[in-house]
Order: structure tokens, then sequence, then C-alpha cells
């Protein structure tokens, strides 16, 4: 087959123009559903918020329980370390016997 | 009097209404967003502004696509992929070059990739009960159908190439800013494509 041949046939194929009109028919609508689902379901970030709950419940008694017992602890070592160190004192200027 | 005036604003009616009219098609035409404007209606959440974008191109790039794909699934299926990767990469588009040229691009690309996928599907294409005979006498349709068949045993890149420039008549500078290769490569693979077809062609003839 020679060039000459290659581009008549080429010239005569180029005047069928396919027709798409079934397979255009709804495609937007095909698409945006295609869209969709490859996004998934839009959710807002405060949706996600209750999963959080648990863990601010968790930080909220941990706060609680190291406040109350830090409060005691240094309740109890102020008042050892204080009557320690007021005694240590009495017995030194009064003279008295330990 | 009162007649006179009756009559006149009868007659005056049509040219009243056709100017209604006139003024309704040019502020339809005036309110149409611009793809620009609907570029950025999408990219701001509007699903709707990038379905019109969608509607308006969707004939080109149906266009493209139908010269490579075997069957409407197939056509869908290349569609919604360009579709997509436009959707995707909306935000890259930077507006140097109309929507229609990006998206064109988007789908010159995918139709190249759709060939390597199936490369191996087409390679068993026969030939067999197709008469070519002589170029005068042969048909539009059969025209086609030859072209087809034998353009399916050519590589991707020769077949991209030969389709773009031979099919849908496009300059080589064309070509090469669609598949984003040199003009001289793409010249380089055009030879090479025309000569493969010949060949595949005359084999055929010859049988």
């Amino acid at each position: 087959m020679n060039d000459e041949k290659l581009d008549k046939l080429f010239a005569t194929a180029r005047g069928v123009k396919p027709d798409t009109s079934r397979a255009e028919y709804g495609f937007e609508t095909r698409l945006m559903a295609h869209l969709r689902t490859e996004r998934g379901p839009t959710m807002p970030w405060y949706a996600f918020a209750w999963k959080l709950v648990p863990t601010f419940a968790a930080v909220v008694v941990a706060l609680g329980v190291w406040t109350f017992i830090d409060s005691n602890t240094g309740d109890l070592q102020s008042a050892i370390t204080g009557d320690h160190d007021e005694n240590t004192l009495a017995t030194f200027f009064t003279g008295g016997a330990q | 009097m009162l007649t006179h005036a009756l009559m006149d604003s009868f007659i005056e009616l049509p040219t009243a209404s056709r100017q209604t009219n006139n003024g309704r098609a040019m502020s339809a035409a005036i309110d149409e967003p611009t793809d620009e404007r609907l570029i950025q209606s999408t990219l701001a959440g509007d699903e709707e502004a990038f379905a019109e974008l969608v509607r308006r191109h969707k004939r080109k790039v149906f266009g493209i696509a139908s010269r490579f794909a075997r069957n409407d699934h197939e056509l869908d299926d290349i569609c919604q992929e360009i579709f997509v990767k436009a959707y995707q990469k909306l935000k890259s588009f930077r507006g140097e070059a109309p929507f229609e040229h990006w998206v064109s691009r988007i789908a010159v690309h995918t139709c190249y990739d759709f060939l390597r996928k199936t490369r191996h599907d087409r390679e068993n294409v026969s030939l067999d009960g197709i008469e070519i005979g002589t170029s005068d006498n042969v048909s539009a349709r059969d025209a086609a159908e030859v072209l087809q068949r034998a353009m399916a045993r050519l590589s991707a890149d020769e077949r991209l190439v030969i389709t773009l420039l031979e099919l849908e008549e496009k300059s080589v500078h064309e070509t090469a800013e669609l598949t984003g290769w040199s003009e001289s490569n793409v010249k380089v693979r055009a030879f090479r494509a025309r000569q493969a077809l010949k060949k595949i062609l005359e084999i055929n003839h010859e049988r």
C-alpha cells in the first residue's frame, strides 16, 4: 500500500463521525454519583467531637485524682516538715533535751 | 381617537414583544457564567457548577475518546475517568489556556493510558473478512472499520499519534501540545506509525 492510498483511506474514514449521543445521555448524573461515592460522605469536623468525649472524661478524672492526691500529700508534708522545723528551733533556743 | 390609539398599541405590540424577547436572550447570554466562574464555584464546593462544565465540554471529550473505545461501555468508563481526573486536578488549572484545551490534554493522556492497558486485548484483533479493495470504491464505513481494526494492532503511541494527526486532523504543533511530546518526536512517531499501518494493511491485502 502506498502513501496515496493510505491518505485516501484516512480521508474516507474521516467522514464517519462516531455517534456518541447514546453514551452521552445522562452522563453528568452518572459522573456526579461516581464523584460522590469516590469522595465518600462529607462529615463536618464537629461530627467527630463525640468521639473525643471519653478522652476528655479520662483527662478530667485524671486531673481530679491528681489534684486530690497532690493536695493531701502537700498538707501532710508541710505539717510534718513544719512541725519538725518548729520543734528543732524550740529545742535549740530553749536548750531542752531532744 | 381612542380607536387609533388602540390600533397603534396593537401594531406596536409585536415589535415590543420582539424587543423583550431579544432582551431576554441577551440577558440570558450575559447571565450565563463563564468557565472560569464555574471553576471557581466548583472549587468553592458547588457540585452543580462542575456538572455544568461537564455538560459544556462532554461533546469534545466524547469525540476524542470514541476514537479509542471499542464500545459504549468502554467509552463511558474512559470519559468518567477523564472528568474525575479533571475534577481532582481542578486546583492546578491556572487559566493560561481555555478549559477545553486543558480537559482535552487530560483526555488524550487518559486515552493513551487506556491504550497501553488494553494493548494485549487489541493484538488479537483479526482483519479477516474485511475487504479493503481499492480506496476509490471503499465506503466510508468500511474504511473506518478497516482502519479501526488495523490501528488496533499498532502500539499505543503509534495509534495515538496517527489518530490525532490523520483522523482528528490536528497539526503537528497541536498534537505535540496535547501529548506533551516534542514536535520532532511527533513527526518521528507519525512516520513509524504510517509505516507500520501500511505493512499491516499490505499483509491483509495479500491474503
